[in-house]
């Protein structure tokens, strides 16, 4: 049989490459994406620059600082003390418990508030227009001024409130201050007391 | 642990662009000569043209004018082909049928976006096994397979000498197609590793180790009997692909080693090497060769060449991590791999340059040769893939475009567009030679080229828009979630339709093929050898 017959007699030679050299195009190319790539790891990697793949900080994954009280969850002391009263959403029984929710006396001077917290109060008291006569109860030997701290900031943070946090040493100044005082005798005495 | 792996991403970056500085250092420098223009290849070929399924116009179209062979040189290369036909046939046969197999598994899951309700009675016919099991049918089925196959069928014609050791690959083929078979049917049970790209359980991914090592035995085998001085750059992507397969698939299936974000990591490290440092090397191999076998013309730079295959090797393997853009992971192993992605433009525009301008000018061959038409479309996709994918990995359109139907489009571009096409030229060239019997009728392979090109284009580009209306719905935060479904759910319509065109394809692909090995099979294959022996 003639090799012509075959597949193999009817095909060319076997490939080779030319000796052309890299096209000045791609050498350009070269140096373009090795600078396109230094700017990059210059700009994107670092100390202090996204350390994590969704490109949050490190500082954003911390957890939120907690003012005064180290620590101490206001919101569960909220949830454990007063929500039965002032209710979970901070916003009273009309007519019965006074609101906290965007209450005049709990975004005012925090002296006042803590004070409440660890006297306790009768007599009436005017929040929002309306005048409450209930009786808020001592929590002087329930809570500590840490405790007291965090919970008053919570207060103060929440329900539409903004007010800044309460520092421990500031609940420690009014506990001594109100050492074995009687429960405060309505908004007049408080008013009295922290002008 | 997580750090550790981060730093040999990083170790391998700097050792990757040391090397690559040598090494154009050293094209600079002129340390290569000349390169593979003093490769033997006869002065009167030059010109000359061949498909076996080519109209006889083809010669005309490019000037080509009819020559003698040197017959020593013809019985060389016959007695390459009759070396590898065992292993060659055993893989290519296989992946045809692996194919047709994964293809149905494909359309079936694509009907399902239509119809939600439909096979939903049986557990093995649901989505969520269905999906892993045309992946990994036609990854390791069809693409691993065919790929092997053609590299073994290359390697003897780039190494002049027929294939040493023929029967491990053959064994080899043997393994892997147990593993297929005991890996399908622990997907369709449900039994899976449940990562993507590496469903299969490693209690069975040993067979795949087994015969995938075995396939690349004949390699070394046969490499120190080259008679070559040279190696062509061919040889350089097989014998690069043959030795990081099973490294990589080792090292991601190991039981108990990783955990956790590390495993995520480790899980996109194989599953984008498998495309780069797997399935591309083995397609660049056979385009890189028919090229210029069918055009009759030397591929445009032989350092072009160089510089398009150390830059892959050097560079790719960090590129996977671009998956975990907002996940978990340390952001500067996101960047890193962010810049490797990007890298990989100057080995994708090198083989671009080099596979684009060699066929320059002939253009016309196209309409005469099926198969340069199936290399030439692959060898373009493999273009628009890759920029693709490199951009791709930009943060800014990764937002929009990841976790959409637009990843899907871009994976087949890759891995259909341009692995399977070129496969299927190149398995249009090889199986006439291998078996010594023609192609029973030519007109399929036009029929074959149209279903699947027709069909192609209808997926992606479907597929593209669909997912970037998904993305953008998804990106607005207030748009609620099914926004982005029913966006999309039209353009699925097209990737059913494509699919369709494309299962038909592969269809007629397989029906030739068989009644090819048919023939072979009855009819003893002529052989010069026999004869001048």
């Amino acid at each position: 049989m003639s090799p012509a017959d075959l597949p193999q007699g009817r095909e060319g030679h076997e490939p080779a490459e030319a000796p052309r050299g890299v096209p000045l195009v791609v050498a350009g190319l070269v140096v373009v994406v090795a600078a396109w790539g230094a700017y990059t790891f210059a700009t994107e990697i670092g100390p202090g620059m996204a350390p994590y793949g969704d490109r949050r900080t490190l500082a954003a994954l911390q957890p939120p600082e907690t003012p005064a009280g180290g620590g101490i969850d206001g919101g569960a002391v909220f949830a454990a003390r007063c929500a039965a009263c002032h209710q979970a959403d901070g916003n009273g029984l009309p007519g019965t418990f006074p609101p906290l929710a965007g209450s005049e006396w709990v975004v005012g001077a925090p002296e006042r508030t803590a004070a409440i917290v660890l006297t306790g109060l009768t007599g009436a008291i005017e929040v929002k227009g309306t005048s409450y006569a209930s009786v808020m109860p001592t929590f002087r030997d329930q809570l500590t001024d840490g405790e007291i701290a965090a919970v008053l900031s919570h207060v103060r943070g929440s329900f539409g409130n903004a007010a800044t946090p309460v520092p421990e040493t500031l609940v420690a100044g009014v506990r001594a201050t109100l050492e074995g005082h009687a429960p405060l005798q309505g908004q007049a005495e408080l008013v009295q007391l922290y002008p | 642990m997580n750090g550790t792996i981060a730093w040999l991403f990083a170790v391998t970056f700097v050792i990757g662009a040391v090397g690559l500085l040598g090494l154009v250092a050293a094209i600079a420098r002129r340390q290569f000569g000349a390169g593979g223009a003093h490769v033997p290849f006869l002065d009167h070929e030059e010109g000359w043209a061949e498909d076996p399924v080519a109209t006889p116009r083809l010669q005309r179209v490019l000037g080509a004018t009819p020559r003698s062979p040197d017959p020593a040189e013809l019985r060389d290369r016959d007695a390459c082909d009759r070396s590898s036909r065992g292993p060659v046939l055993a893989f290519v046969l296989s992946a045809v049928a692996w194919l047709a197999v994964g293809s149905i598994f494909g359309l079936v899951v694509s009907l399902k976006f239509q119809y939600p309700d439909w096979l939903t009675d049986q557990a093995w016919t649901t989505f969520g096994r269905l999906r892993p099991l045309h992946l990994d049918t036609v990854a390791y089925g069809w693409l691993s397979m065919a790929g092997m196959g053609v590299a073994l069928w290359l390697l003897p014609r780039l190494l002049r000498t027929p294939l040493r050791g023929g029967r491990w690959a053959t064994a080899g083929a043997l393994f892997w197609n147990i593993g297929m078979l005991l890996g399908t049917g622990a997907l369709a049970s449900g039994w899976t590793d449940g990562l993507e790209w590496l469903e299969y359980p490693w209690q069975i991914d040993g067979f795949f180790v087994i015969g995938g090592s075995l396939a690349a035995v004949p390699m070394f085998l046969t490499l120190p009997h080259r008679k070559v001085d040279h190696l062509y750059v061919s040889a350089l992507y097989i014998i690069g692909a043959l030795v990081w397969f099973p490294i990589l698939f080792v090292v991601a299936n190991i039981p108990n080693l990783h955990f956790g974000v590390e495993h995520a990591l480790v899980n996109w490290w194989f599953a984008h090497n498998v495309l780069g440092l797997w399935f591309t090397p083995l397609g660049l191999a056979a385009a890189y060769y028919l090229i210029p076998k069918i055009v009759g013309r030397p591929i445009y730079s032989y350092q072009l060449s160089l510089l398009g295959f150390w830059s892959l090797a050097l560079f790719y393997s960090q590129v996977g991590v671009h998956h975990l853009i907002g996940g978990p992971v340390p952001g500067w192993v996101v960047t890193l791999s962010i810049v490797t992605s990007v890298s990989m433009v100057i080995p994708v525009f090198a083989v671009a340059v080099n596979h684009h301008l060699t066929v320059l000018g002939r253009f016309r061959a196209l309409r005469h040769s099926p198969v340069l038409r199936f290399i030439v479309l692959g060898a373009m996709l493999y273009t628009a893939a890759s920029f693709q994918g490199s951009m791709e990995s930009l943060r800014s359109v990764n937002t929009l475009t990841h976790f959409t139907h637009y990843t899907v489009a871009h994976a087949h571009l890759g891995a259909y567009g341009f692995a399977s096409i070129v496969f299927f030229g190149a398995i249009y060239f090889l199986m006439p030679r291998v078996t010594g019997v023609e192609w029973p009728w030519r007109p399929l392979v036009d029929v074959h080229f149209a279903l699947i090109a027709v069909g192609f284009f209808v997926y992606f580009t479907t597929l593209t828009i669909g997912g970037l209306l998904q993305g953008q719905a998804m990106l607005d935060a207030s748009r609620p979630f099914t926004d982005s479904v029913s966006a999309a759910a039209p353009w699925l319509w097209g990737r059913t339709a494509g699919g369709l065109l494309m299962t038909l394809g592969h269809l007629v692909f397989a029906v030739h093929v068989g009644a090819l090995a048919l023939r072979a099979a009855r009819a003893p294959a002529l052989s010069l050898t026999e004869e001048m022996t």
